[in-house]
């Protein structure tokens, strides 16, 4: 949440171009979140800061190159990926695929014949800005987001949290679309039970 | 029909228009006659909405003053 948005696309980029400090500090301020999210969930808790950081720098000497081909959000967001990416050693970024039908056959939330075993009831909080300013729900939702499985956690917040687009996701992270939209389902859908549940028992 | 379980699990491909003619039509049916899924899907969008704003790890001050004087030195260099 920011106390005042940023100005156009155009004149953003125009403005941090012409070397607007003030401009630049908020722009810091809006997109270090997602930054460090993305960098987190490819680069791991250790150098995430570290990441961003770097992501920050190769940014800043590279904005007069920027042609606004798409939205400076997901191109800082894109440097950050792949900034994470190379700092990242090969072995441990093999993204497994296998665990992603993990508990489909046992939802209990549904009975077994697919219907919903409880019904699903109206959320009380359920305005963006009223799900925003609730902050122990966000809280909830900070500590679910990291328990997501690597290529669940990486895929949410790069298309979710970072705002890119599928194809540029497949891209960075190496998998097929069809394999990259049931993994963004499968986070987006355990970020829905979250809320359900803090919105039904108040508890994390 | 499609069972809520099946239609929930479509939810992310519905919404990013990625479902074939007949799925689309089979699922907007069942959204017609059930108001959990209904519920389901507005929940999806509502939770989607909320992770694109939300702020969670802002920087620190002096992350903040460090970048700003490295854009300052940058800019003052061309
Ligand atoms: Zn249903």
């Amino acid at each position: 949440m920011t106390e005042e948005s940023l100005p156009s696309e155009e004149e953003l980029v125009q403005r941090l171009k012409s070397n607007d400090a003030a401009l630049f500090e908020r722009v810091v301020k809006e997109y270090h979140s997602a930054m460090f999210a993305v960098a987190y969930s490819i680069a791991g808790p250790a150098i995430a800061d570290e990441v961003v950081q770097e992501a920050w720098i190769s940014a800043i000497n590279a904005i007069h190159k920027f042609e606004g081909r798409s939205a400076l959000k997901s191109w800082l967001i894109r440097i950050t990926a792949n900034e994470a990416k190379t700092r990242l050693r090969k072995e441990s970024r093999s993204v497994s695929l296998e665990a992603v039908d993990e508990n489909w056959a046992t939802d209990t939330r549904f009975t077994e014949k697919g219907h919903w075993a409880g019904g699903n009831p109206e959320w009380d909080i359920s305005s963006p800005d009223d799900l925003l300013a609730a902050d122990e729900l966000q809280d909830c939702v900070k500590k679910h987001m990291v328990k997501l499985p690597d290529n669940q956690q990486q895929i949410i917040n790069l298309r979710d949290v970072g705002g890119m687009d599928m194809d540029t996701i497949c891209n960075i992270l190496e998998i097929t679309a069809s394999n990259a939209r049931v993994l963004l389902h499968r986070a987006r859908d355990k970020m829905q039970q979250v809320v359900a549940k803090f919105q039904r028992t108040g508890e994390c | 029909m499609l069972s809520c379980k099946h239609t929930i699990d479509q939810g992310t491909d519905y919404l990013d228009k990625e479902l074939g003619f007949w799925r689309k039509v089979e699922m907007k049916m069942h959204l017609m006659i059930c108001v959990n899924c209904r519920r389901y899907m507005k929940q999806l969008k509502q939770t989607i909405m909320m992770l694109s704003k939300g702020q969670f790890k802002k920087p620190s001050d002096q992350q903040v003053e460090r970048l700003k004087k490295e854009y300052q030195d940058v800019s003052t260099d061309k």
